[in-house]
Order: C-alpha cells, then sequence, then structure tokens
C-alpha cells in the first residue's frame, strides 16, 4: 500500500489490485496514509483463493481484473481525487439518549454504540459524565494527558477517553492505573500494536500484572485465572479491547482483520502473577522493578503462532518436573524450522523467531525450586538446552543462518527476523564445528510466570520475538 | 433521557495527498506490474502481464518482484519506475 501511495506521489498513476474480502481495509489504509481516493482493482475473493494456485485455474479471476485496471489508469480524476477533503471532523463530545423510561434508554443507547462501531457486542454502562468523574479519581493523573495515539487511524489515547470507555467496561476507578499502564506497553515503540490488532493471524494479547496492586483490587493469579467470574480481571481486558476499538477506530472485517476473530475477544488473557505462592521474585522484580512497585506486561500471542498450550499438571494427570521440562524443551525446539526457512528479502512469519511465556503453575515452580532452579536458571536451562549443534544443521539451514546473519549486519531485514547486534557474536561463533546454535534469539525471550492455583497447569503462549513490553503502574 | 460521553479518540488531521493525473491511454506506455511477493502473488501477476500483453501489444508490461518484506519500501524499484515507467499495477493485497 505505501509503495501505491509512493508512486502517485511521484506522478505515476498507480492501481492496487486487491480480494474483495481486503477492500474496506484497503480503504481505510489508504485513507490513513493521506490519499482515500487510491484506485483499487477488486477481485473475487470466494474465487481467488480458490484458484490461485496455478496460472491456469487463476486466469480467468485476472481477466475480470483486466478492464478495472486499464479503468484505473486511464479514467480521468474527479475533483475528489484531485483535491481531496478532510473528512475527519472533530466529535461531538456528548450524546444526549432519549427515551421514555431508563430501561428503555438503556436499551437505545447499547443499540446505538454498536451500532456506531463504539461497543464490543457485550452490554455497556452508559459513559455519564458523572461515572467518567468517579472513574478518574482512580488516577492522580490529568484528565488531559497524552499518552499516545492509537493505531490504525492513530485516535488520540488521552487518560480521560480511557476512563469512559473504562467505564463502558464495567471497570472500577481503582482499576484505571493498571488499564492506562497496559496502554503505555501497547503504544510503546517495542510494541506493533498495528501488526496485533490488524493482521489476518487473529493474535491477541496476553495482559500479565505484578506487584501489589493486583491484590488490592482482587486481581485472579489462581484457579480460572484467565477465565470468567473475577471483575478487576475481565473488566481491565474488557476497557482495553474498547479502548483499542474507539482510541484506534479498528472494527472487525474492515481495519481489524483477524480471520477467526480472537481467543477471548473480549476481556483477553488477563491475569496476576501468584506471587503468594511463587518461590522466586516477582516477574517484574527480575527485569529490575521494586517489589512495592506495580507493574503491567503485555505481549501478543496466539493466532497461527500459538494460542495456548498445556504442558502438564493438572488434577488428575501423572506428571513430574522433568516431563513439563521436556515438554517445554520440546516446543521450542520446534522452532528450528526458522533456520531453513528465512530467505533473504522474503517475509515469511515461519521463519520469524519466537518469544515464549511459560506460565508456571505454583506447584511446579516450587518442584523446580526444590531442584535448584530460580527463574534465571531455568531461562538458561531451557535456552541452553534447546540449543542445535552445528553437525546436525543441514546444509539448507547453514544457508538460511547465514543469510539471516548477513541482512542483520547490513541492517536488510524485517524487525521480525533480526538478530539484534549484542547477539550476532553468538550466532557467528555457533556457525562451526564443535559449536551450537540457539533457537531463540536470547534467554530472554523466555519469558516465565509462577500462577494458577492448586492444583494447576503449566501453559505455553507465543508469538515472535517482539511486542512484550513492561510498563510501571502510574498514578495510583 | 441518559447523557453520555464520546468514547472515540479524536483524529489527528491528516495531510491529504492528491493524486497522480491518469493517462490519455495505455498506448505506447511501460506499466510496470508489480509482484507484493504474498503466497500465490506470482501465478497471479505473471497471468495478469500475459493476459495485458496480448490485449495490448502496443503497451510493453514488465513484471517485477518487489524486494524486501512486506510493508517495506523498494527505493530502487520505484526510483527505475519513475524514470522508465507511466503506471503500476500492484498486486495483491493479500
Amino acid at each position: 500500500m505505501s509503495g501505491a501511495i509512493r508512486l502517485e506521489k511521484l506522478g505515476k498513476p498507480v492501481v492496487y489490485v486487491v480480494p474483495d474480502v481486503f477492500v474496506c481495509d484497503a480503504q481505510s489504509s489508504a485513507e490513513d496514509n493521506g490519499m482515500p481516493g487510491l484506485r483499487l482493482a477488486i477481485l473475487p475473493g470466494r474465487e481467488y483463493y480458490a484458484r490461485r494456485i496455478n496460472t491456469k485455474e487463476i486466469e480467468p479471476i485476472a481477466l475480470s481484473a483486466i478492464d478495472q485496471l486499464i479503468s484505473g489508469l486511464t479514467r480521468p480524476l474527479s475533483e475528489e481525487e484531485e483535491r481531496p477533503k478532510q473528512k475527519y471532523l472533530k466529535p461531538t463530545e456528548t450524546i444526549k439518549i432519549e427515551a421514555e423510561s431508563y430501561e428503555l434508554a438503556l436499551e437505545k443507547f447499547n443499540q446505538l454504540f454498536i451500532d456506531q462501531h463504539w461497543g464490543s457486542g457485550l452490554p455497556l454502562i452508559p459513559p455519564t459524565k458523572e461515572r467518567v468523574d468517579w472513574m478518574l479519581t482512580g488516577t492522580h493523573r490529568s484528565p488531559q494527558e497524552i499518552i499516545g495515539t492509537v493505531i490504525p487511524k492513530n485516535g488520540i489515547a488521552t487518560i480521560e477517553k480511557i476512563a469512559i470507555n473504562s467505564v463502558m467496561a464495567g471497570a472500577k476507578p481503582e482499576y484505571l492505573p493498571v488499564i492506562i499502564a497496559a496502554l503505555e506497553g501497547f503504544l510503546d515503540q517495542d510494541f506493533d500494536l498495528l501488526h496485533m490488532t490488524t493482521s489476518s493471524g487473529s493474535f491477541l494479547p496476553a495482559i500479565i500484572v505484578n506487584g501489589p496492586i493486583a491484590k488490592e483490587i482482587d486481581m485472579n493469579s489462581g484457579i480460572g485465572l484467565i477465565g470468567h467470574g473475577w471483575r478487576a480481571n475481565n473488566t481491565i481486558g474488557h476497557a482495553i479491547r474498547l479502548s483499542l476499538i474507539n482510541l484506534g477506530h479498528l472494527w472487525p472485517g474492515e481495519n481489524d482483520m483477524a480471520l477467526i476473530g480472537r481467543l477471548s475477544s473480549h476481556t483477553f488473557f488477563t491475569f496476576a502473577e501468584n506471587e503468594e505462592q511463587s518461590p522466586w521474585e516477582p516477574y517484574h522484580v527480575s527485569l529490575g522493578y521494586k517489589k512495592e512497585e506495580s507493574a503491567v506486561t503485555v505481549s501478543t500471542i496466539g493466532g497461527y503462532t500459538s494460542g495456548l498450550t498445556i504442558l502438564g499438571g493438572g488434577a488428575v494427570e501423572i506428571w513430574s518436573a522433568q516431563s513439563i521440562l521436556d515438554r517445554m524443551t520440546s516446543l521450542i525446539s520446534g522452532n528450528r524450522r526458522i533456520f531453513g526457512l528465512f530467505k533473504r528479502g522474503q517475509a515469511n512469519p515461519m521463519a520469524h523467531p519466537s518469544r515464549f511465556i511459560f506460565v508456571i503453575h505454583p506447584e511446579l515452580a516450587l518442584e523446580l525450586n526444590r531442584l535448584g532452579y530460580n527463574r534465571e536458571s531455568l531461562q538458561k536451562y531451557l535456552y541452553e538446552k534447546t540449543c542445535i549443534p552445528y553437525e546436525n544443521l543441514t546444509p539448507q539451514e547453514v544457508k538460511g543462518l547465514e543469510d539471516r546473519i548477513d541482512a542483520s549486519r547490513a541492517g536488510d531485514i524485517l524487525r521480525y527476523d533480526l538478530i539484534p547486534s549484542d547477539r550476532l557474536p553468538i550466532f557467528q561463533e555457533a556457525l562451526q564445528s564443535g559449536e551450537k546454535v540457539p533457537v531463540v534469539i536470547s534467554p530472554h525471550d523466555i519469558a516465565l510466570f509462577v500462577a494458577g492455583g492448586f492444583p494447576g497447569y503449566t501453559f505455553a503462549m507465543s508469538y515472535f520475538r517482539v511486542s512484550h513490553v513492561t510498563k510501571k503502574v502510574e498514578g495510583v | 433521557m441518559i447523557t453520555v460521553v464520546n468514547p472515540r479518540g479524536q483524529l489527528p488531521p491528516r495531510r491529504l495527498i492528491p493524486m497522480a493525473s491518469r493517462l490519455d491511454s495505455i498506448d505506447g506506455k511501460t506499466i510496470y506490474i508489480v509482484d507484493i511477493r504474498w503466497p500465490y502473488t506470482q501465478q497471479f501477476t505473471e497471468e495478469l502481464q500475459k493476459i495485458l500483453s496480448e490485449r495490448y501489444p502496443n503497451t510493453t508490461f514488465i513484471r517485477r518482484e518487489k524486494a524486501g518484506p512486506y510493508g517495506e519500501a523498494d527505493p530502487q524499484l520505484w526510483d527505475e519506475i519513475k524514470e522508465k515507467g507511466h503506471g503500476m499495477i500492484l498486486g495483491t493485497g493479500h
């Protein structure tokens, strides 16, 4: 898309070819890039996806596009295309809902908000000024403070707008600092929010809370930790869902192209680390935060990478610490495919290095602690155990690794595929006899949390190695 | 009656870009067909080139693959099209 806009700016007419299911997304993206009239040639998606596999099958689909292509290149510009007009006006600050009774007004409000694409599909609490003011008592931060802009349309995220969406979600004021911290994580430059919220890959965030605030607001970190029935967990997640919709101007099938939607799409996976039952220091403390501070970690997971994989534990299954460690290493080792699939200049999601989150149930954490592991040594164990001896690499894997190293050194690489400069020497030295090549770029790409109850399950979630950010909870 | 406040994030003003003038006709022109390189876009863009070349013999259709990962620019190709081309067909967007 950006290439099409670039060529138009250089004075060359462009037609962008897109299957019908992505037309709204393409138009939205063209608008976001300042050229709402960018000309499209629209393919019948049902036939295109079914027949694109070879040239013989695709011929009728290509034929159907020819007239659109020629017209797109030659039909004179309309006045609007020559001089596009600003579409967006300042939105109305308040909306009056009139009805014969409060119940009817509530129903009318909910219908209006879903019709406007301002809701999530679940019933909402009306964000009256009084209720928003009440929500804002949960933070010392100014309502006018801007924490950033939210993609895809770069809506401005003020504390007040976040509070409005938090009211709608049914949150309490004391949850607001957690909601703000999570959104600050999403807006961090190391977080690819555009990919998480718009990709057809159907990803979702995990939102994990550490520190005293988790207990103060009664977050669940035990049995049922990613489930329903806990107001803090569920409405914090819902407030973030609504904030992403309303601050980013996001909507499924328009610019949120998640093909299957998302797991836990209304509340995401929102839980706290079970610090009371963990033998180890809290996760945020391992990152350098103080124990008395609170922090929120946001991390993209799921989609076609891995939603959630249970690795062992439970009330009836027989398990041992080693059996679960073996499943962890097996899961990481499976990512060896990235070695051979990397091709310079190509964007192949299957070649992106991964980051793994392991949520370890307390019983296993206690056993691992008894065996002498702490968080750091377990990270190191998993990292080293999954390294592949150089002698076992195929020629294709060696070539892929060499190309990845060269492209990383030259800076000619997608950030998802990059080996950072501080890790490059490790990979360079590993490509020789007697050495081992890591499957994960760094031990820090293995994030370990302790959560769940007695009994519990240990489970894994993964994504590419970007988009994992921790933010301190401020303004409580 | 309920009065509620608007939950939408204010959008910043956008700089709108005028589109390039269209061609009078494609006769005698060079049109680039640029493959974004999603799965199977090679087959589709090759077929487009074949059909267009047969139907418009007075036009040169050059098929090129965009270098670099999806979402990243290919400035060399854009410069080449600016210098040698009259228009571009880009596809497919997924």
